[in-house]
């Protein structure tokens, strides 16, 4: 998925034994309720489909904080270099709406 | 700025020489205060708190009163009058103090409140991570001593320690300088808003029984 000819990078974060994490994702689609991501590669975590995870993004200059649960991640991992993984955000808002019309189409 | 509001009867839960802290009745864990509500003038004091056996004679009938309640939209106060007081059982009864006003009008209470978080900004072209204190936190945005370099506006990811587990949310960073990060959040993940809620209610009501600035 892209803007102006670029394709929209993220951040994803998210809480692990560790501390906190950020990857760098590339939207791929968005969908009703969520958008389909890919990471990066070589990066790999686990997580349970319910874990909780923050995108954080910028398009055309604005801010979008959003809180969204992958929704297919079999064998726990959440982030797996080259997979595409669905995210589905906690709750529709006026956030959600209005990051889901930045990304157009 | 105070501003009146509507407020409905309350129970009479913890006393601090003429400030009268008050909640709904059995539910210290949920919102004590719904504004909609008619005030009445009678409280009610639980049977041999020790709240209640300090305030003693200060109680005669005329002597002005601060009844004061913690709400999530800012402090409520009003002014009333000791109608009568008895201890057997624990009865206080004040006039129809009309209006409960709103101090400290803002969104949500802030609480000084130290526990470890974690946060994650991003700005233009990279993520950053790193781990620090908070300083304050409310149910609207926290504020934390945590080195990290980002500019106002930039979309925050917090994960808060809080005693009982934590705590997410997403927001935005409000300033950021000397290692002291103000965010401001927009959501706050549904498991831990109770809790965060519970929280804030607790100290915010620890401040007003100790006479701490909120």
């Amino acid at each position: 998925m892209s803007i102006g000819g670029r394709p929209v990078q993220v951040t994803v974060a998210f809480e692990t034994s560790r501390g906190a994490v950020a990857l760098s994702a590339s939207i791929l689609k968005r969908t009703a309720g969520g958008v389909v991501l890919r990471f990066e590669p070589r990066r790999t975590y686990s997580g349970a489909a319910g874990t909780v995870t923050a995108l954080l993004a910028r398009v055309d200059g604005t801010s979008h904080a959003l809180l969204m649960r992958p929704v297919d991640v079999p064998g726990r991992l959440l982030a797996d270099g080259g997979r595409e993984v669905t995210f589905a955000f906690l709750a529709r808002s006026d956030a959600t709406t209005a990051f889901l019309g930045a990304l157009g189409g | 700025m105070d501003r009146p509001v509507d407020a409905d009867r309350r129970e009479v839960r913890e006393l601090n020489g003429r400030v009268v802290v008050v909640t709904r009745p059995g539910t210290t864990e949920s919102v004590p205060f719904v504004l909609a509500g008619v005030v009445v003038g009678n409280l009610v004091l639980i049977p041999d708190s020790s709240a209640a056996r300090t305030l003693g004679a200060q109680l005669a009938e005329g002597n002005p009163l601060e009844i004061a309640a913690v709400d999530p939209k800012g402090r409520l106060t009003c002014t009333a009058l000791v109608q009568r007081y008895r201890t057997d059982p624990h009865e206080l009864h004040v006039t129809d103090p009309g209006f409960f006003h709103l101090r400290n009008d803002r969104s949500a209470f802030r609480v000084a409140m130290v526990v470890p978080v974690h946060l994650v900004v991003a700005s233009e072209t990279a993520a950053e991570s790193a781990a620090g204190t908070s300083l304050d936190l409310s149910s609207a945005g926290l504020s934390a001593r945590v080195d990290l370099a980002c500019n106002p506006g930039s979309p925050v990811f917090a994960s808060i320690h809080l005693p009982d587990g934590n705590l997410l949310a997403v927001g935005t960073v409000i300033s950021a300088a000397d290692q002291h990060v103000r965010v401001r959040f927009t959501q706050v993940d549904p498991a831990g808003s109770g809790r965060l809620a519970a929280h804030l209610r607790r100290a915010e009501i620890e401040q007003m029984r100790t006479g701490e600035a909120a």
